[in-house]
């Protein structure tokens, strides 16, 4: 498998800040790629390097084994779903769709064809005539990732595109980019902060922490065995314990992570506190419970006796779930 | 020549004909401690432009009435003001005289109040501008020629003739005249072209510059059409036609003594009278029919006529002063030879500025009036 | 009484009470001294401009006869009154074009690029002209024109005085100097004008997003293809806006064209001669409608052109 998009030691400075740290990085051809991380973590600025609006300040980018250091945006294969979609609002959403192909030079008929062909892709098929302003936000998203699409680009790049979405229409979207990223075979590049988007779309993620990548991986990967606290604590809502907490659980002298699903109560346990939140979930209850001035969280299933606020609380896991880090 | 002048100014009102003397005052009484007077820019000047030249202090000192002055910019200004009302007195020039005398907004005055009358030059003592019917409707102020004004580095001698503004030729340094040369930026400039025409088409009869027939204004516009050829830009502010001849390469255009007397100084410039004569303008001080302060309006008119105050007056302005000894008697700063160089010799080649109207003296409507003389003259300027 | 309500504690409670109340009251209030200005003093004027177009001069007295008649409006047809009116609306369209070319990179780089201390420059060196006398700079721009001025020694010291006389030679718009040309008059009406031109445009340029430029070049367009599809388009309004002063300022204004030019005619100057000494206010009112009535048809054509569709 060749790779679509490849970093050698890329890093992109402004002034002083290190936006972009000394990255590497390979995605492969064909996948569903999510960079993750918090805001100012350096993944939008990675995404940015790939279409071009940013230049690298060191280091290499290779796009299907090619150096587009010298490479302006316009001549990139690849394209971009923004943030704020960027829908031209002067034109309807035909000509929206249809621009890429009207910058090329192709006749009129053709790419109105072909733009109404990408618009039933995403479903839109009878809102052509219409402008942005006229659509709801899922609506300009679709559109957005139809005007992306009509070019046919060997990379699609995805600047959370989905964070201005409200969850219902989120999690629809998230299934249909996922279905569209299959059937197009075509390779996606999404930014996110958003863990749970992360782990449920991609085929493989990188969670960015100041400028660099933490970790890269699968998803069940990163969100089984974390490397670092910031990944344990980022991805997913573990319990990441200190090295001290970990000794008195049976583990090395470093910090570990513990998911709360894997907690359990019971009569006897490692782990005894008083329970100080509790949160109802729906499909069961979250507690925390502290114990020797650490929170930790744990999810009581339905059908669980729901403790109170005060009361002691002793909790077991399976060893097995203690995840070691590298970390002292 | 009145009756005819009255005829002439009839649709302004009729009612001058029936004389309308109102309370004509026979004494001079106490002062009412002020007077107010609409008057021209430098025409009332206190010492604050230039200090040397302050007519009006004394004025105060002796006669117990405090001078307040406002100025006007157009003759319509001016007109305007008196229709408004609160003023004592108006320096008009002869456009907006008989429109004042016709709207009843001046009055008649006493000449026998004013112990100078006696001074005033003869030749404006019964001017049509201010008398009618052989009543004064107030005492003549100043006067002045639209001289030639030209560079002395070009004409080594004074030209002769107004010709080098109004036609194509090549003037004394060889050199064309086209975009060298000026013109008044005034529909009134018809009337130097009619005088020009007078001296040198007699054929057309014009016997006045500002009562023209259909043919005679035809004839004006068409010479003013070849003027345009050789006009680069018309005048009408003062000091851009000053600017013009320092920094445009202007060596010769109608003008007032006031530009010629700021140019000398540092520029090689003089002014003539060519044979055809010349326009020009005279100014009166008229008496509003309301006037609040008689006796202090009276007591200036006394003292505007005083040559002290007329010499200065004339100096500083570069015109002509009403009353002649202010030429000679040595009072003021103005001397015989000042006076011939502002043109007081050549009073009778000068035809005082009048407001065209359709009657006149040619007969009822045979005039081309002046609301016609100004859209033409934009066309004739915009070449048309 | 208990604590849920606080007591009234002056007049200044009970009146934001009183418009809690009645909304409407508060916008009535802030909105008539406005609009009452607005509709007695400006529409008013507007009327009575109106009106007096419609009355005519008497030929023979000079006198207005305050009938409804077409007949001053036929004057303007007049070959000499149609020139006047044609020169205007020639300078205000060259003017207006040569604003829009001048000001457009400068905006650009203000809306695009400008940030902090550049961006309190630009504003400064764009408002600085404005605070000075409208006279005193065209005075001065006579002097820079004049033919022994700036612009004629910085030819003849850069051996390019050959330029400056062919452009003086050009039939029409050439002269004697540029200061007494039809292109001094141009040069400082653009002069005059650019800052109305370059601010509106300014403002519309910034609210372009830069995504909207990213995404143009994204799908592959070319800097000019972009500017041409989605720039220009975008700042349309805005350029609309600066066009509207610069156009409208143009067509009334009377001290550039008396003060640097061929002396003649523009609508203003029409209009100030007519209505003085002549006293042909009908046809000076006829005259001041005509930038009204071009502005309306510039208007419609704009809008029909799709300027306002980006709003």
């Amino acid at each position: 498998m060749t790779s679509a998009v490849e970093f050698r030691a890329v890093s992109r400075h402004f002034g002083a800040t290190r936006a972009v740290d000394a990255v590497d990085l390979t995605i492969a051809e064909g996948t569903f790629f999510a960079m993750l991380g918090p805001s100012g973590s350096g993944k939008t600025t990675c995404l940015r390097l790939i279409s071009g609006f940013e230049k690298p300040t060191s280091g290499q980018i290779r796009i299907f084994a090619e150096d587009v250091s010298a490479v302006p945006p316009h001549l990139r294969n690849v394209n971009t779903v923004f943030q704020d979609y960027a829908l031209f609002p002067h034109m309807n959403v035909r000509d929206n769709v249809a621009y890429g192909l009207m910058v090329k030079g192709m006749a009129r008929a053709a790419r109105y064809a072909k733009a109404e062909e990408m618009l039933s892709l995403v479903h839109l098929d009878s809102y052509g005539d219409r402008k942005p302003a006229q659509l709801s936000g899922g609506q300009r998203q679709r559109v957005a990732l139809a005007r992306a699409l009509v070019n046919e680009p060997r990379v699609l790049l995805l600047d959370e595109p989905l964070g201005a979405l409200d969850l219902k229409l989120r999690e629809a979207m998230q299934d249909e980019l996922k279905s569209l990223q299959k059937r197009l075979g075509i390779t996606f590049v999404f930014v996110t902060h958003d863990q749970s988007e992360a782990l449920s779309m991609a085929d493989s993620l990188a969670v960015f922490n100041n400028g660099r990548i933490a970790q890269i991986g699968t998803p069940t990967d990163i969100y089984a065995h974390p490397k670092t606290r910031f990944v344990a604590d980022f991805v997913g809502s573990s319990n990441v314990l200190p090295p001290a907490l970990t000794q008195s659980l049976g583990g090395p002298a470093k910090w570990s992570s513990l998911r709360p699903e894997a907690l359990h109560p019971a009569p006897f346990g490692p782990i005894t506190g008083t329970v100080t939140v509790l949160r109802y979930l729906g499909a069961g209850n979250r507690v925390t419970v502290t114990t020797q001035g650490q929170d930790i969280a744990a999810l009581l299933p339905m059908g669980t006796p729901t403790p109170d606020i005060g009361a002691p609380l002793t909790l077991t896991f399976d060893p097995a779930a203690l995840h070691v880090m590298d970390e002292t | 020549m009145q009756k005819i002048r009255l005829m002439g100014t009839a649709i302004l009102g009729l009612a001058v004909a029936t004389s309308p003397v109102v309370a004509q005052i026979t004494a001079i009484g106490d002062s009412e401690g002020q007077v107010n007077i609409v008057a021209w820019a430098g025409y009332i000047e206190r010492g604050e432009s230039d200090p040397a030249f302050d007519w009006v202090t004394k004025f105060e000192a002796a006669s117990g009435c405090k001078v307040n002055v406002k100025t006007a910019n157009t003759s319509d200004e001016m007109v305007a003001l008196m229709n408004e009302g609160g003023f004592d007195l108006v320096t008009a020039s002869g456009d907006a005289s008989l429109r004042l005398i016709a709207g009843k907004r001046v009055q008649p005055i006493n000449v026998d109040l004013i112990p100078s009358w006696s001074t005033v030059d003869p030749r404006l003592q019964n001017a049509s501008w201010h008398t009618v019917d052989g009543v004064h409707y107030g005492t003549p102020y100043m006067w002045g020629p639209n001289v030639l004004m030209y560079n002395t580095e070009v004409f080594k001698e004074a030209p002769t003739s107004w010709n080098v503004v109004f036609e194509p030729m090549d003037l004394p340094d060889g050199k064309p005249n086209a975009g060298r040369v000026q013109a008044y930026d005034g529909p009134i400039h018809i009337a130097d072209a009619a005088q020009y025409l007078m001296f040198h088409k007699p054929e057309l009869k014009i016997t006045s510059p500002y009562e023209l027939n259909e043919e005679q204004y035809k004839a004006a516009l068409d010479l003013l059409r070849v003027q345009r050829t050789i006009v680069g830009r018309y005048w009408h502010d003062a000091f851009i036609q000053i600017d013009d001849f320092k920094n445009e390469g202007v060596v010769a255009s109608g003008s007032w003594p006031f530009q010629v007397g700021l140019l000398k100084a540092d520029t090689p410039i003089a002014s003539t009278i060519p044979q055809e004569g010349a326009t020009g303008w005279a100014d009166t001080t008229m008496m509003h029919v309301d006037s609040a302060n008689p006796n202090c309006a009276y007591k200036w008119m006394e003292h505007s006529l005083a040559s002290n105050l007329q010499s200065d007056l004339s100096v500083w302005f570069g015109a002509n002063p009403a009353v002649l000894a202010a030429c000679t008697d040595g009072r003021g700063m103005q001397t015989a030879e000042g006076c011939t160089a502002n043109g007081l010799d050549n009073f009778d080649q000068i035809r005082f500025w009048t407001t065209p109207t359709a009657n006149c003296s040619q007969g009822e409507g045979a005039c081309v009036p002046y609301y016609r003389w100004v859209s033409d003259y934009i066309g004739v300027i915009g070449g048309r | 009484m208990s604590d849920a309500i606080i007591a009234p504690r002056g007049l200044a409670d009970q009146l934001t009470t009183l418009f809690w109340r009645h909304p409407r009251l508060l916008l009535a209030l802030l909105i008539t001294p406005p609009l009452l200005w607005l509709g007695v003093v400006y529409l008013g004027s507007l009327a009575a401009l109106l009106l007096q177009s419609f009355y005519s001069i008497d030929e023979f007295s000079g006198l207005i006869v305050p009938e409804f008649t077409l007949k001053t409006y036929g004057e303007l047809l007049r070959p000499s009154n149609a020139d006047v009116i044609l020169r205007t609306l020639a300078m205000a369209i060259a003017v207006t074009l040569a604003s829009a070319v001048l000001a457009f990179p400068i905006a650009y780089f203000a809306a695009r690029y400008a940030k902090g201390r550049w961006k309190a420059a630009f504003y400064l060196g764009i408002m600085l002209p404005l605070w000075s006398s409208y006279l005193v700079k065209v005075y001065a721009w006579k002097l820079i024109l004049a033919k022994e001025g700036i612009l004629t020694w910085a030819a003849q010291a850069t051996h390019t005085d050959w330029l400056l006389n062919a452009a003086l030679s050009l039939p029409g718009v050439g002269g004697n100097s540029l200061s007494t040309s039809f292109i001094g008059t141009f040069l400082t009406f653009t002069y005059a004008w650019l800052p109305f031109m370059i601010l509106p445009m300014q403002a519309a340029l910034e609210r372009v997003p830069t995504s909207m430029l990213e995404a143009s070049a994204d799908l592959g367009a070319t800097a000019r293809q972009t500017f041409r599809t989605v720039v220009l388009p975008l700042a349309m309004p805005g350029i609309v806006a600066g066009s509207i002063f610069t156009f409208s300022l143009t067509l009334g204004d009377y001290i550039i064209p008396q003060i640097i030019g061929t002396s003649a005619s523009f609508i203003g100057m029409a209009v100030y001669q007519l209505q003085g000494t002549a006293g042909n206010i009908p046809l000076a009112a006829a005259f001041a409608v005509v930038p009204i009535a071009i502005m309306l048809i510039y208007l419609a054509l704009a809008k029909r052109a799709g300027a306002f569709d980006a709003l």
